[in-house]
């Protein structure tokens, strides 16, 4: 069974972001970045299931430039078998076009399996696990916190809108997991030099996709307002008529 | 208008331990005001290590007398809740043949004139006390049995919550914007939150502290430089009763101390990355740098040459020219007290540059001289240049 990654270079979650004074985005210049933690799960998940003889690789993918070769080397580090880097070239790489190029990807390499993130923190869209499960028209399931594989299909526990859900998939499929699927490894400073020399295959986006018109646009970008404080109400009738001058209420 | 006795810009370790001073000195009115929490700035960004150990004498005189302090931190500060998360694990450094070999000697004999106690170990009984590491190279190996680590962020809220019971005003979110000057001299301060006059304004500001240079055209010697902090998991454990270990003879001159379990905490003691502003905010760590540092680990711990990176973050230091401190008046600004450029060695010596701005605000005679460590030097050329270069370790 091969699996495959999508991973993404992201802010580290201890950095508090700040906007870009110009307001067209995130300021990113010398900040601490990281693989995406929901990824990292992933990346352990599909590792372990290798070491445990019942995936035969494990592909990462990022998209990004050249930067972003660094959390590919971080999942080579984990365990990864072999690691991509699609270069979106000048632009910022539409997620349609993302898309086309892994569900290419996908089918020239042979996977078995897509393990994504649920969501990355940058953003938390949460788009493109069950987006790129609707283009290849796989099975999917979202927020994967336990995994078995068996009778060559899939045993996964899920959250859903009535609690935990339990789900078999056959398979190929696309799984988006959640934190508590497993705890990722510390990287250790052996892997870390492999990894360092390990050779990262870049593929220009525009090779797997044909499609690269941009269909999203940023049209600003803003820090949210600050909280106010709280106040004080001096009782229970009171509170009542704060709550009914909310406009959830329709006030 | 809200007058006060004096006001403290800063409430990291350093201003904390000002406004804790000067209460108890008998100030009555205190005000410290801070851009945005208690030790929020560089403060929790410490590594902690506590030492008197210092090739610059004067230092070992302030770190001797902050030891003292940290010893009996709740004692000091009358609260018997109060903690600086001391654990006592002693001080190890050794130097190979070469360079830093009779700064070492030097160090340790000045160390030990100004009445601290330290051990020349040999090889083996080096081992004893650090089993993990291996000292073939060890030229000479000083242990300083009195020394140890800390927790910063306690020590800033203890310090800050002992300064609150002797009637000190702590303001959080408070944004000094500049000073405010009457005939030349200073009056008081202009926030984002109003006007506050006072005679007397010590500034505590660290890597901001470039602010000074802005309001009144003094220059700030002082420039960001970002280190980076790793915690490396091994395959065996560094307790809290293995010493802390400052390693001379690596390239990055490293220092490492537990950091609970079967981690070490681990950092170079040479120059770091210079920001072009003042910035605290968590940088890159490369896996190039994660694996330099971990090969310069490796030599020293062998078996650590496995070791995994748990965790990793950057902390800023506000680095001056000799890489020391600039502590009292400005002569050129009456009423502005300072306290900046403590260079990656601060938290060491925060009691007693507390207790001596504190002094040197009130216009007492201060427990140690300040004289070295006037802004003046710059200008005469009399630096505190440690005899170890440039670095943290002074």
């Amino acid at each position: 069974m091969h699996i495959l990654v999508p991973v993404k270079r992201v802010v580290d979650y201890n950095v508090k972001v700040r906007v870009r004074s110009d307001g067209s985005g995130v300021d990113t210049n010398g900040l601490k970045m990281s693989l995406n933690p929901f990824d990292e799960v992933a990346v352990e998940q599909a590792v372990r299931l290798r070491q445990a003889g019942q995936a035969s690789r494990v592909t990462v993918v990022g998209c990004g430039p050249a930067v972003a070769q660094d959390v590919l080397r971080t999942a080579l580090a984990m365990g990864a078998d072999a690691a991509i880097l699609l270069d979106p070239g000048p632009g910022e790489g539409d997620a349609p076009a993302l898309l086309e190029a892994l569900s290419r990807l996908v089918q020239r390499e042979g996977v078995d399996l897509v393990l994504c993130g649920k969501q990355a923190i940058d953003d938390d869209l949460g788009d493109l696990a069950p987006m790129l499960a609707a283009l290849l028209d796989w099975p999917q399931a979202m927020s994967v916190n336990r995994l078995e594989l068996i009778d060559a299909g899939l045993r996964v526990h899920c959250d859903g809108d009535l609690g935990l859900e339990q789900w078999r998939l056959p398979l190929p499929a696309v799984l988006g997991v959640d934190l508590r699927l497993c705890d990722p490894r510390a990287i250790s400073l052996p892997n870390m030099m492999k990894a360092k020399k390990a050779t990262i295959t870049t593929l220009a986006l525009a090779e797997l996709a044909a499609d690269q018109a941009a269909r999203f646009r940023v049209t600003g970008c803003a820090t949210p307002p600050a909280r106010t404080a709280g106040v004080r109400v001096d009782g229970i009738a009171q509170l009542l008529d704060r709550l009914r001058g909310l406009p959830a209420f329709g006030a | 208008m809200q007058s006060y006795d004096a006001i403290v810009i800063g409430a990291g370790v350093i201003g904390s331990s000002v406004a804790y001073h000067l209460a108890r000195l008998g100030a009555a009115k205190v005000l410290v005001l801070d851009r945005l929490q208690i030790g929020s700035g560089t403060s929790t960004q410490s590594s902690g290590i506590l030492r008197t150990h210092y090739s610059v004498i004067e230092n070992v005189e302030l770190a001797k007398h902050s030891w003292s302090v940290f010893n009996d931190f709740a004692g000091y500060l009358g609260d018997e809740e109060a903690s600086a998360g001391l654990v006592k694990c002693g001080y190890l450094i050794c130097a190979p043949d070469g360079p830093k070999l009779e700064p070492l000697r030097a160090a340790l004999a000045g160390q030990e004139r100004m009445g601290v106690e330290v051990r020349l170990l040999d090889q083996a009984a080096a081992r004893e006390l650090l089993p993990i590491a291996q000292f073939d190279d060890a030229a000479l190996i000083g242990y300083e049995p009195e020394a140890g680590f800390a927790d910063a962020y306690l020590v800033a809220t203890g310090f800050a919550r002992a300064a609150r019971r002797q009637g000190v005003k702590i303001m959080e979110g408070v944004n000094v914007e500049r000073l405010l000057m009457e005939n030349g001299r200073v009056v008081g301060v202009e926030t984002n939150q109003g006007r506050f006059h006072s005679q007397t304004v010590i500034s505590t500001q660290n890597i901001w502290a470039g602010d000074i240079e802005r309001w009144t055209g003094v220059p700030t010697p002082v420039k960001a430089e970002r280190h980076a902090v790793l915690a490396l998991e091994g395959p065996e454990a560094y307790s809290f009763k293995m010493p802390v270990f400052k390693d001379l003879g690596s390239p990055g001159m490293l220092y490492c101390r537990s950091y609970g379990g079967n981690q070490m905490l681990v950092s170079e003691g040479t120059v770091g990355e210079t920001l072009a502003l003042p910035d605290n905010e968590q940088g890159d760590i490369s896996m190039d740098y994660v694996v330099e540092v971990g090969g310069q680990v490796a030599e020293r711990f062998p078996s650590f040459g496995e070791a995994g990176l748990a965790s990793s973050w950057t902390g800023v230091y506000d680095v001056t020219p000799d890489w020391n401190p600039v502590l009292g008046r400005l002569p050129d600004v009456p009423g502005l007290v300072v306290g900046y450029g403590f260079s990656g060695h601060g938290f060491k010596l925060s009691p007693g540059v507390g207790l001596v701005l504190a002094q040197e605000a009130l216009g007492l005679p201060t427990e140690v001289s300040l004289a070295p460590y006037a802004h003046e030097r710059f200008r005469s050329g009399q630096l505190l240049t440690g005899r170890y270069g440039l670095g943290a370790v002074s």
